[in-house]
């Protein structure tokens, strides 16, 4: 078959993955502290032919190598939840599991408190524990005299994580770091506001441009999809 | 078997060859620092007709012009214009505006260049082209970095927290080198490369440099390849009646 039919089919695929991941960055536009991501396209093996007459190098289509998140600092906006924090600059939150007490990394601060049998502890909307910065959950007492919750939001870790764009985005705005990410340290220069949240930090337009390249892209790998296949028809209509 | 039928085939095995480099352009509208590659047709050998059988008459051999037996793709052609740039936001992406390419090393040693600037960072702290090696600082060692918060200017020099650190290497092939895209948007000449002068280079950090296919072009070079196919195919149906005739009627009795 020809080979140019194999090299849109990969177009197709890789825009319609791209479709996926514009969509979704769409569906999260108001998401707490999401982070926008792109894909990254790299063009798949080219077969070089050496003739005599100097090489002709073909290429055989196109994938997605990866995706990228765009880390950059989204607006905040403002609840008056005293337990709300938002981070202004780079870092994390660092959430344990309350089942598997695996830790996970987050921007958003969307945090309540949480009680439990013996302690009240800072959480997050999913019920995790939010951890200060010497990993440990942050336990709230009651003060003695006006009987209200002590609840000190610099008691509460920010995390820098040398190379972000090694996490790996697990849902729940929740991210892993793996080997990659580098060593994680408390943070030195970020700090916490409290009585804001970070908002999503997709720009629609953006968005919406990266949808018609995308949706052209595709028209476009279809329309030789097409072509190759009348190729192939006048071929079997030779004789 | 007549002249013209290998013509026609090969006119129609060439137009294939560049629909095949046409979609891999078009399947690469969106791939980062892509270039866009083109064909180049030629006549395989000119021939010299000559009329055969013209000695009989003792009026000696008639030539009657030049004809070619076959057409073939000989080369392609890439277009290395500039792409246009699309802000990222993240700092490990780089775009080259101007002249030169990112130095690549494979853990083989091996160097390639290229104009994709997506990087990233391993765990050493690195900076790498994910999939293919590692890119290569003015003294073509690794750079590595203590974290992804490091700033690029426009002559590639890379400073962490405002302590000068690294130096990108900014390649160019040898003068008259050929070059070929490999896989992963990575270029190998086997002339070896020479560092740009940098006064026509720029990098952009935060942004990719986009694909510069021409999408209006490509398809208009489709359609008229598509209709060439055609019209040699249509030749090929036309000898192969001519044969049919030959073959069967010609001699006939009865």
């Amino acid at each position: 078959m020809i080979r140019g039919f194999y090299a849109a089919a990969s177009g197709l695929n890789a825009q319609q993955t791209n479709m996926n991941i514009i969509a979704n960055n769409m569906a999260n536009v108001s998401t707490t502290a999401f982070k926008a991501q792109q894909a990254s396209f790299s063009d798949l093996l080219y077969a070089n032919i050496n003739n005599p007459l100097g090489a002709v190098s073909c290429g055989s289509g196109v994938r997605i190598g990866g995706t990228g998140t765009d880390f950059s600092q989204g607006d905040l906006t403002k609840t008056d939840v005293e337990t709300d924090c938002a981070l202004t600059g780079p870092g994390f939150f660092a959430i344990e599991d309350k089942t598997t007490a695996a830790i996970t990394y987050t921007r958003d601060g969307s945090f309540r408190l949480g009680i439990d049998a013996a302690n009240t502890s800072l959480v997050n909307s999913a019920g995790d524990y939010v951890l200060d910065e010497t990993n440990k959950k942050i336990t709230l007492t009651k003060d003695p005299i006006t009987g209200e919750m002590t609840y000190d939001a610099t008691k509460i870790g920010v995390f820098n994580i040398p190379n972000p764009y090694a996490l790996k985005q697990i849902g729940g705005n929740n991210y892993v770091a793996g080997e990659d990410a580098g060593k994680i340290e408390k943070s030195l220069t970020t700090t916490i506001r409290s009585g804001y949240l970070e908002s999503s930090s997709v720009d629609i337009s953006r968005e919406m441009v990266k949808v018609i390249e995308a949706s052209k892209a595709f028209a476009f790998n279809s329309k030789i999809i097409q072509t190759a296949d009348e190729i192939e028809k006048i071929v079997n209509q030779l004789r | 078997m007549v002249r013209g039928f290998y013509a026609a085939a090969s006119g129609a095995l060439s137009q294939q060859k560049s629909i095949n480099i046409i979609s891999n352009n078009i399947a690469n509208a969106t791939t980062a620092g892509y270039k866009s590659q083109s064909t180049v047709n030629m006549a395989f050998g000119e021939q010299m007709i000559a009329r055969l059988g013209a000695d009989n008459q003792g009026s000696g051999a008639k030539n009657i012009g030049q004809g070619t037996y076959m057409k073939v793709l000989s080369s392609d052609y890439m277009d290395l214009t500039q792409g246009n740039m699309e802000p990222t936001g993240r700092s490990v992406d780089l775009a080259i505006n101007g002249e030169g390419f990112f130095l690549i090393k494979d853990d083989k040693n091996a160097e390639m260049i290229t104009r994709n600037g997506q990087f990233a960072m391993d765990k050493e702290g690195y900076l790498v082209l994910p999939g293919v090696g590692f890119v290569m600082n003015e003294s073509k060692g690794k750079i590595q970095l203590p974290s992804a918060e490091f700033s690029v200017d426009a002559q590639g020099n890379i400073t962490d927290a405002k302590t000068l650190k690294e130096k990108l290497y900014i390649a160019k092939p040898k003068a008259d080198a050929t070059f070929e895209k490999v896989t992963e948007s990575v270029m190998i000449s086997k002339a070896g490369y020479d560092q740009a002068d940098g006064k026509l280079t720029a990098i952009a950090q935060g942004a990719i440099e986009k694909s510069n296919v021409n999408l209006a072009q490509e398809m208009s070079r489709i359609i008229a390849n598509q209709g060439n196919f055609q019209s040699c195919s249509q030749i090929l149906k036309i000898y192969d009646r001519i044969n049919e005739i030959t073959a069967n009627q010609i001699g006939r009795i009865g």
